[in-house]
């Protein structure tokens, strides 16, 4: 400002930025103005408009009034690309990773076109961007094999691989413990020296204080001030960040008066064990709070989370001197135990129902008669303890998912208070929740302690323990390293204990836990920072190819058992006709795997195949070229048309693609019916026989389909379209964050799937030669069945084209080979119901069940 | 596709409430209907209009235990649906059912009360399995379903060697008869629409069963067992769909061994007519109920 060279002057300006929603202002005029090499600090309370700056200058949000400049340009048409082609990039707390995609095409794929390398030197160029921010991980791991600390270094590599001029680091220490920190302290001193703003973002005032050059406090939307870190202190701050005088930020501990020295401890572990903790001793008295702490993946949250009852747990655990097996959540329930997840959108909260609804969970069977909720007392009794915790909601039928982070946790807490927990275990009670709100959950779980409860507080936040634990317990390796109590109990002590319990070397040390494990934290040992060492067969499952191999084996395993009992499989005449049959359901494959890669799946497609069927049992009967290629074509483009449809019901209409492909199905099979109410319309000799020409004895629809097969499989893997495909089905709205065309791929795809189908048709008709409404019924769960056995993920962003193919392949043979076994109509039923259920049950097993995957997305 | 299911389940509850939250004073009107359901209630009822085949439409007097027996099965539907699955197997266990209740007795009466329980264990059996699949291995419900329907169809295929039979006379006369002037079909149906009604909505059991759908992860962490809920929600579906293809074979009396198949898509068009989101969460029974009867 002072300046008014363009070298000195600010990189990243904001001028009187406002900006409104229905009911509320979320900005004021807000003004930033950020230099060259510093490290700019945005402090401020939930809600205070952080985030909605940050998405404006970022360009993802547009401002109602106000400018934003970025290197001395003004940013007229704000976009994400806009800001990222102006010099601006961002690091999101939730990086904008695909789960599905490897390491490097995640690179890849975020790239503007002026910074997108070719993908012949993909690999290369992405070592290259990795090795600039320490970031050692292998470039075809999948993101959603790395560990949280990864993800973020990942995430900034990408923003550093369009060389911003500012980069905006977005809560970038949330999910990072103390050890990865410094990491990334020392990365952002690197960037600001060779010149480059740092604008970071964060609520944790100690790590501001460290970082930063300046501060921006903003509250209630408007900008409060910018200070040079070394003018102000921490008090100043928080009282500006607050807008009140913070008398003090803890309620006091306990003072071990009231408390009956010989009582039995609320809690008495001994020597427990546990898949990642082992021997625990721990003893909790009444009207203590004790907090655990560690590096994520030393076993304290497990040990919490097994008292719980949702893990496995060994040993003697002892509520009030009672002996107690808390086997499930609800024996631990039952005992006294109540837990509060640390992950509040996937574990804690029905977001779809009512904060009523919500408090009352736990312990719904309490106001029951004879098995019915007495409606009247829960609402008289979740109301109170609602307004007892001030959670701030319209009103009890509100949906708890429209809450603000604070009062959502507070609606959990009130919830586990009405549950009357004599022992209480939070895991993470603040995390995502305002300052002053934090101060009230202090209360609420001292006030429990002080009645002569326990309190078990799993923490990664070592500010919280040292203000509101009597006694912190340090876990390293599974097991407690140190024990801190009283005036010992101080934020130094606790990390230094953090970091003194773990082995000095950094490659040794556990190092994160990858996100799939918390989601099953049953399973398996402490998380290494490589990627760990799997079993072969659980690797070969988990790839894309590798079911591809099992199923050619399979297939050949059949064939042979087949020639062992009838002689007459294996002759030319009964190949070349497995062959035909085999290519239209290998195209129809190829199509669903486009929609279940898309997260989808098309249920209309064997009722396309019929229809286009019909439709050439009107055109293709003359067998002269022009009503042929009339046929083809019109089978071509009304599948194309079917499948925009499809596209355009899912996308525009908002339609879930199961209701949008069924309400296709409907349409399609009433419209064959309707033209071809019995079979008929005979398919040109012609045509049939020009479709039955061999290559030998293999026909040359199926070469075809095998050179689709390869062809759409290097599209998949080589291509940006591919990358996009898989992209958008991995994680769509990330991808969307990552400028994909999210609308135009899904309508696209599905088109681009029952053109597949019309492939299909196009080889059905000169098996059938007669135009019936119901022959392609079956291909919608053939198809299905292919695509299972393939090993695609259902959940979207992942499959093989190869495989499908040879899904297919596997399903015509088991017919053939049924047929010359002589086995009934039965056996083909049961055999693909066989096929599907065992395919898909292996994958589940080697993949590990994604049972939680909707809920943890949603 | 997350970002959609997303939406629609936050703007999803709208129907709720219509049925047994009646007496609810504080409940604020709910009169937000997400496009996507209107537009997927005039396509599904456009689409019944082009095809006079997928619905009954026999005759108007059979109207109403068509209606009723659709209702049924699609409860069954609507219950899986609420869970967040899909259940594909209710052709399978239409036709299976109705296979037992001709084939076993051999037309006699005598046999009916056994053929019944073995209609029961059968549901029983079929919804234990999916429900395992689904919640224990992990399976997707669509695929796990898809997979049992097969097993199903074969099953049917090897009992009946492609040949239907005829039911008990008297099962005949029940699925036919009326009681007060009213079907026996349409009583059963209303009878099973308000147990349901009232165990989702009032009971414990209910409350825990919409926290499930709601939220499998979280309703884990507060005590609910999902293993139990999820399986139980399979087999209260394969029972409504037993029941269905029950009477539905003494309706018809001879029922041809294909008769489940247009009621898989007629039920879950008439749950998603009803209003439930398809991406799990709030289901109304009345709303799947009037879905049905609007569809027939």
């Amino acid at each position: 400002m002072t300046s008014d060279g363009p070298v000195n002057g600010p990189v990243l300006r904001l001028t009187g930025v406002t900006k409104r929603y229905p009911g509320v202002v979320a900005l004021r005029s807000a003004e930033l103005e950020v230099l060259p090499g510093e490290v700019h600090a945005i402090v401020g309370e939930n809600g205070a408009g952080k985030s909605t700056l940050m998405a404006i200058a970022a360009g993802s949000l547009l401002a109602d009034t106000g400018t934003v400049e970025i290197c001395h340009q003004v940013m007229r048409h704000p976009s994400p690309s806009a800001a990222q082609e102006l010099g601006l990039a961002v690091v999101y707390q939730q990086p904008a990773l695909l789960p599905d995609l490897t390491v490097m095409e995640n690179l890849v794929f975020a790239m503007l076109p002026a910074w997108r390398p070719p993908m012949s030197r993909a690999a290369t160029w992405a070592r290259e961007r990795l090795d600039l921010v320490g970031a050692d991980v292998g470039l075809h791991e999948r993101i959603s094999g790395l560990s949280v600390a990864d993800r973020q270094l990942v995430e900034i590599a990408k923003a550093l691989a369009m060389e911003p001029r500012v980069l905006i680091l977005d809560e970038p220490t949330e999910a990072l413990v103390a050890e990865d920190v410094e990491r990334l302290f020392e990365q952002v001193r690197r960037f600001a020296a060779t010149g480059t703003a740092v604008v970071y973002i964060s609520h944790r005032l100690p790590e501001v204080r460290r970082i930063a050059d300046r501060i921006t406090v903003l509250r209630d939307g408007e900008t409060r001030g910018t200070f040079n870190m070394a003018d102000v202190t921490e008090e100043d701050v928080l009282r500006l960040i607050v807008g009140r005088p913070i008398d003090s930020t803890f309620p006091g501990k306990a003072t071990g008066d009231g408390a009956d020295p010989g009582a039995a401890p609320v809690l008495d572990l001994r020597a427990v064990s546990g898949p990642r903790f082992h021997d625990i001793d721990l003893r909790i008295r009444p009207g203590e709070v004790v907090g655990l702490a560690g590096m994520p993946g030393n076993g304290h949250h497990d040990l919490a989370r097994a008292v719980a009852g949702l893990q496995r747990l060994d040993g003697e655990v002892r509520i009030q001197g009672a002996p107690v097996r808390p086997a499930t959540p609800r024996r631990a329930l039952d005992a006294g135990i109540v837990y509060v997840p640390g992950d509040r959108p996937r574990e804690g909260l029905f977001k779809s129902l009512s904060v009523r609804e919500n408090a009352a969970v736990l312990t719904l069977a309490d106001r029951a008669k004879a098995g019915f909720v007495r409606r009247s007392q829960e609402r008289s009794v979740t109301a109170a303890q609602v307004g007892a915790l001030a959670v701030k909601t319209p009103s009890l039928e509100t949906p708890a998912g429209t809450l603000s982070g604070g009062n959502q946790q507070k609606v959990v807490l009130a919830r586990s208070l009405l549950a009357r927990p004599r022992l209480l275990i939070a895991e993470e009670p603040t995390q995502g929740v305002d300052v002053g709100t934090r101060l009230e959950i202090y209360r609420i779980l001292r006030g429990l302690a002080d009645e002569g409860n326990a309190v078990l507080v799993v923490s990664s936040d070592t500010h919280e323990l040292q203000g509101l634990c009597d006694r912190v317990v340090i876990f390293s390796r599974g097991r407690v390293c140190a024990e801190l109590e009283g005036s010992e109990v101080t934020e130094e002590a606790i990390t230094g204990a953090i970091l003194k319990g773990s082995p000095s070397s950094a490659a040794a040390t556990p190092y994160g836990k990858p996100v799939g494990a918390a989601a099953e934290p049953e399973t398996g040992p402490p998380a290494s920072r490589r990627s760990p060492s799997v079993p072969w067969a659980k690797r070969l499952m988990s790839g894309d190819h590798a079911p591809g191999i099992v199923l050619a084996v399979a297939a050949l395993l059949l064939v042979a058992f087949g020639a062992a009992g009838n002689d007459q499989l294996l002759t030319p005449q009964n190949f070349e006709g497995l062959l035909y049959t085999m290519s239209a359901l290998i195209f129809v494959s190829l199509g669903q795997m486009i929609a279940v890669v898309l997260g989808g799946i098309d249920l209309s497609i064997g009722p396309l195949t019929g229809f286009l069927v019909v439709v050439a049992s009107f055109l293709a009967t003359s067998g002269s070229v022009a009503g042929t290629v009339t046929a083809i074509a019109a089978m071509v483009v009304l599948a194309a048309l079917v499948g925009v449809l499809n596209g355009s019901m899912i996308r525009l209409a908002g339609m879930s693609p199961v209701v949008a492909t069924l309400v296709a199905f409907i349409v399609l099979q009433g419209v064959s019916l309707l033209l071809r109410p019995l079979p008929g319309g005979f398919i040109h000799d012609s045509v049939i026989t020009g479709l039955h020409a061999t290559i030998g004895f293999v026909p040359w629809v199926f070469v075809a389909a095998v050179v689709v097969a390869v062809a759409a499989e290097w599209v998949l893997r080589r291509t940006r379209w591919g990358l996009q495909l898989r992209a958008v089905g991995s994680d769509e709205p990330a991808a969307h964050r990552l400028a994909a065309k999210v609308t135009l791929t899904h309508i696209l795809g599905y088109g681009a799937c029952s053109v597949f189908a019309a492939l299909g048709a196009i080889v059905l008709m000169g098996q059938n030669g007669i135009g019936d409404a119901t022959a392609g019924l079956t291909y919608t769960f053939s198809s299905i069945t292919a695509v299972i056995l393939a090993g695609a993920s259902i959940y979207g962003g992942r499959g093989s084209f190869l495989s499908a193919a040879l899904g297919a392949v596997l399903i015509e043979v088991t017919i053939n080979v049924s047929a010359f076994l002589d086995l009934n109509e039965a056996w083909r039923h049961w055999l693909l119901g066989i096929l599907t259920l065992v395919a898909a049950a292996l994958f589940c097993g080697f993949r590990g069940g994604r049972l939680f995957r909707r809920a943890a997305s949603a | 596709m997350n970002a959609s299911q997303t939406s629609e389940s936050t703007a999803g509850p709208v129907a709720g409430g219509t049925g047994a939250a009646g007496r609810t004073p504080v409940r604020p009107a709910r009169v937000t209907v997400p496009s996507a359901l209107v537009m997927t209630a005039l396509l599904f009822a456009g689409s019944a209009l082009f095809v006079p085949g997928t619905l009954a439409t026999d005759s108007l007097l059979s109207m109403a235990p068509f209606a009723a027996l659709l209702a049924v099965t699609a409860i069954g539907q609507m219950l899986v649906i609420q869970q967040g699955g899909l259940d594909l197997s209710v052709a399978g266990v239409i036709s299976m059912s109705a296979v037992i209740v001709t084939k076993y007795p051999g037309g006699a009466d005598s046999g009916l009360v056994p053929a019944l329980l073995l209609v029961v264990l059968l549901a029983l059996a079929v919804g234990l399995a999916h429900g395992y699949l689904v919640t224990v291995v992990g399976v997707t419900p669509l695929v796990a379903t898809l997979g049992g329907n097969a097993l199903l169809l074969g099953g049917v295929q090897h009992f009946t060697n492609g040949s239907p039979g005829a039911v008990p006379a008297g099962l005949q006369r029940f699925a036919l008869a009326k009681t007060l002037g009213v079907p026996n079909t349409v009583l059963i149906a209303v009878s099973v629409a308000v147990i349901v009604a009232l165990v989702v909505h009032r009971t414990v059991l209910g409350r825990r069963f919409q926290a499930v759908g709601a939220n499998p992860a979280a309703a884990r962490a507060a005590a609910i067992s999902l293993i139990r809920y999820g399986t139980g929600t399979y087999v209260c579906a394969a029972l409504c769909h037993a029941a269905a293809g029950v009477l539905l074979a003494g309706f018809i009396r001879t029922p041809a061994l294909n008769i489940g198949d247009s009621y898989l898509l007629a039920g879950i068009a008439a749950v998603v007519v009803g209003g439930t989101a398809l991406a799990g969460g709030r289901g109304t029974v009345l709303g799947t109920v009037l879905g049905a009867l609007f569809l027939t």
